[in-house]
């Protein structure tokens, strides 16, 4: 496909590859159906440049490097990336996870990651377990100052809050700062008045095509890398059984389409900012027709 | 020729198994077949209401099947009876899954294809003693495989297309004919009689019939669509 039209799309950060892996050699990816190439120079400078026609390096585009991502945008940004506090504290451990390329629309992919209704079903023994399967109210609202979407007072039982653990309820809070990334602030097991961070930022490559990237900032000196990085890996495979099989793919945006209920509030919040946004890419109302 | 609205078969019957569901595709559209534990049977549409997650994916409970994603119960009527997020919750009698007319006939489950039409399903032949010999999914759009079916048997088309009499050999089986969607076609299998009458080599026999039938038919039309190697590896070449 070729580039998204879409402004909104056009005019946010997307991470494209975690900062470990640019080096000299130049990579090439998509973005919003645009090819683009991203490397380091010969002075070290990291570079993105689209790809035009001829398969050769055009427009230069603009770069940041944060949460161990390199960034960039296809259109003007009219603000920057959003900030975490957290990423700021000298004691987080940061895990970057790799990535993971779903046949899907991103936004399928937030709103999956916003709901805690499927943990019992889809992360059995996991993230959650039956007959506990009941959602509390919560609240969720755009947050007009910031232009967010939180959603704030979760709760969800969990069968193990720590490894081998007691099974109890969690606090989350969850956070859409832009589109196509979302986050989730959990109540630190090991340290209760801190909270540990879950952050996915997602590349959208093609209106139902994306790819995820799972990073933490946690406050934990016990688990090895492998076990975060294998758990993380587990759920998110179990996930894309999911968001591969909803129809459409594309998310869509229309409230009468699908069927909300109370658990769903985060999901009605996040589509009707994405609808006064204007956003298109990646919605069943704006993207080509599929399946 | 072309295919009209109607009914058609969309599996083996011994191929749904009780308390099991599946997916299928009648002329693109995604359906979910599923048979619960007293052995009924019932074509829905394959989505879930709620965030359209497709049913097929689901777990059969007794008389109600449940979504995957979130554990949905719907009864035999598609109606939605049970929401686990809202244990307590008196479910709307508006939230139910869109269902077609389903029914289990000369070994194959059978659906209307129009959610609306209303008539039973008439066929020219009614035997209960059949041996099913396997379903066989082709890519290759029904007219076409209907067309080179008749050229190289003698056919008798049968119920407006959706059942065929195939003189091929020794035995005459009869195909199921499902119009899958575009460029694909499945046929379902059986022979008339009990399975004490067919004995394992003449359903073998006319297995391989029916894969040579494909591997014919998948690669006239467009050569280079056959995976190469795949005829050779399969299990019953060796």
């Amino acid at each position: 496909m070729t580039k998204t039209t879409d402004i909104v799309a056009l005019d946010e950060w997307y991470a494209i590859a975690v900062m470990a892996d640019v080096g000299g050699n130049p990579i090439r990816t998509r973005l919003l159906g645009q090819d683009i190439i991203y490397g380091r120079g010969p002075n070290d400078r990291v570079s993105v440049h689209e790809v035009d026609a001829s398969g050769r390096p055009g427009a230069a585009l603009p770069t940041r490097e944060r949460y161990n991502c390199l960034w960039t945008s296809l259109g003007a940004p009219r603000h920057e990336i959003f900030r975490l506090a957290e990423a700021e504290e000298k004691d987080r451990r940061v895990v970057v996870c790799g990535w993971i390329k779903m046949r899907t629309s991103g936004l399928r992919l937030v709103e999956n990651f916003l709901d805690m209704a499927h943990f019992p079903y889809i992360h059995p023994n996991i993230l959650g377990a039956e007959p506990h399967t009941e959602v509390p109210q919560y609240a969720s609202e755009i947050r007009r100052d910031v232009d967010e979407v939180w959603a704030t007072n979760c709760q969800f039982y969990q069968p193990q809050i720590v490894a081998n653990g007691p099974g109890g309820m969690v606090q989350l809070t969850y956070r859409v700062p832009s589109p196509f990334v979302v986050m989730l602030y959990r109540v630190c097991p090991s340290s209760p008045d801190r909270l540990d961070v879950i952050m996915m930022f997602i590349q959208p490559i093609e209106e139902d095509l994306c790819r995820a990237l799972p990073v933490m900032y946690l406050i934990d000196d016990r688990s090895s890398q492998i076990d975060l990085l294998n758990f993380e890996q587990v759920i998110f495979l179990q996930d894309r059984i999911i968001v591969e099989n909803q129809r459409p793919l594309l998310l869509p945006l229309e409230p009468r389409s699908e069927t909300p209920t109370r658990a769903d509030l985060s999901s009605v919040v996040f589509r009707r900012w994405l609808k006064e946004k204007g956003l298109r890419f990646g919605t069943a109302e704006g993207g080509r027709d599929l399946v | 020729m072309s295919f009209s609205g109607g009914w058609y078969p969309v599996a083996l019957s011994n191929q749904l198994e009780p308390a099991t569901s599946a997916g299928t595709r009648l002329f693109d559209r995604e359906i979910c077949i599923w048979r619960d534990s007293d052995g009924g049977v019932h074509a829905w549409e394959d989505r879930c209401p709620h965030r359209g997650m497709r049913l097929s994916f689901g777990f059969v409970r007794g008389d109600r099947i449940a979504c995957l994603y979130h554990g949905w119960q719907y009864d035999m009527q598609g109606r939605c009876r049970f929401i686990p997020a809202h244990p307590q919750l008196d479910v709307p009698s508006t939230i139910r899954v869109a269902t077609y007319p389903c029914i289990d006939r000369l070994g194959m489950v059978w659906m209307c294809s129009d959610l609306k039409m209303e008539m039973p399903l008439d066929l020219p032949i009614d035997r209960r003693d059949i041996a099913p010999v396997r379903s066989l999914y082709v890519d290759c759009a029904p007219i076409a495989t209907m067309q080179a079916l008749s050229a190289r048997s003698e056919c008798t088309v049968l119920a407006g297309g959706a059942l065929i009499s195939i003189h091929a050999g020794p035995q005459n089986m009869i195909a199921g004919f499902q119009p899958f969607g575009k460029g694909k076609t499945a046929l379902h299998i059986v022979f008339l009689g009990s399975p004490e009458q067919y004995p394992g080599n003449a359903r073998r026999s006319a297995a391989v019939w029916a894969e040579e039938l494909r591997h014919d038919l998948e690669r006239e039309p467009v050569p280079d669509t056959a995976p190469a190697g795949s005829y050779e590896a399969a299990p019953w070449r060796s």
